[in-house]
């Protein structure tokens, strides 16, 4: 059964497919226009991945590494019982399995929360990719670095905060995460997350969101409405739950960058 | 699948459910309703003496559950 469509597109709208990948890589390293040229040819492969199918599952051994271009996926982990907590969500410029080269099994699954498009990267292109361009390979790094400390400030979060503040908490994170890759406009953007998909997120009953959502309305402190968040105030959104942006680690160009790379 | 309405009560502070959600059974509301049960308690107990927690379950035909959780706290020092 083929579920996706495969395309080789070096246009300038393959360009802008990767904008946000680039952009998110570039944030605090400085990439050549050789280093970009090079990661977008290596999203050339990528596929349309309709929402809530699965790019990848627990226990699998990945032949490719996959990177978000657009949309959104989550990371998640299924019990024994059925429930589902969703560990860590993708956003686009997101790499999914950097590390599918070096750790053969998938620990969790990855699943599409929209639709998607998604590179496919042969694990050999990625290995091939950073030899020679150590701005890259800081890029790299940093990015999995970056998502190590979102997923112990999601660990502080479910674990200690009460239900207002940890969903307040996940917007403005995610307002900040959207923002540096260009898609919050007027502090709104797309949120493709059902209030079963935000529980499953932040260890509540959905019952339990909705009533706190609307505690949150209330106070205007958000607007949902036709999947779209719009945070009034994302100060006082940041007030509300004291948020340290500091884990997300703002763009500051890094002090020991290595000049940009000449064609190899 | 049938869809069911969790309206939950703090108190004397109801708030409707609007979307609700669908579920295969009865004993899977029942599970909801008491996880619910347990995220509310989480979030007002602290600071209460007392207080009453209702989880009311309503789907197109009618009422199907209502569970509820009764907070009491007394203090024994000086006893």
């Amino acid at each position: 059964m083929t579920v996706s469509i495969s395309t080789r597109n070096t246009s300038a709208n393959h360009d802008e497919l990767c904008s946000c990948f680039i952009t998110k890589l570039g944030a605090a390293s400085e990439l050549s226009e050789d280093d970009k040229t090079a990661l977008r040819r290596l999203c050339a492969d990528y596929r349309l991945i309709p929402a809530r199918r699965h790019i990848i599952r627990e226990g699998d051994n990945p032949t490719h590494i996959h990177i978000i271009l657009d949309g959104w996926a989550a990371r998640y982990k299924i019990q024994d019982d059925g429930s589902r907590q969703i560990v860590a969500l993708l956003l686009p410029g997101d790499i999914c399995d950097l590390h599918s080269t070096i750790l053969s099994r998938m620990d969790h699954g990855i699943v599409a929360l929209s639709a998607a498009r998604v590179a496919f990267v042969p694990g050999i292109d990625m290995e091939e990719l950073p030899l020679g361009r150590p701005n890259i390979v800081r890029a790299l790094w940093r990015a999995t670095l970056i998502d190590e400390s979102i997923l112990r400030a999601w660990l502080a979060n479910i674990g200690r905060r009460t239900a207002l503040t940890r969903i307040a908490h996940l917007f403005v994170e995610l307002h900040a995460r959207l923002k540096l890759v260009g898609l919050v406009s007027d502090g709104q953007f797309k949120l493709p997350m059902t209030q079963e998909i935000l529980a499953d997120a932040l260890g509540l009953t959905a019952v339990h969101i909705n009533r706190s959502l609307k505690v949150l309305r209330n106070q205007e402190l958000v607007v949902l409405s036709e999947g779209e968040l719009t945070i009034p105030s994302v100060d006082a959104l940041r007030d509300f739950c004291g948020f340290d942006g500091s884990y997300l680690h703002p763009t500051q160009l890094l002090r020991t960058n290595f000049p940009p790379t000449a064609v190899q | 699948m049938t869809r069911y309405f969790f309206d939950t009560r703090d108190d004397d502070d109801f708030v409707e459910d609007d979307l609700g959600l669908e579920l295969p059974d009865l004993e899977q509301v029942k599970v909801v309703a008491a996880k619910a049960l347990a995220d509310m308690s989480r979030e007002v107990l602290p600071g209460s003496m007392r207080r009453n927690l209702t989880v009311e379950v309503r789907e197109l035909k009618g009422p199907v559950l209502r569970a509820t959780l009764v907070f009491e706290a007394t203090e024994l020092v000086g006893q």
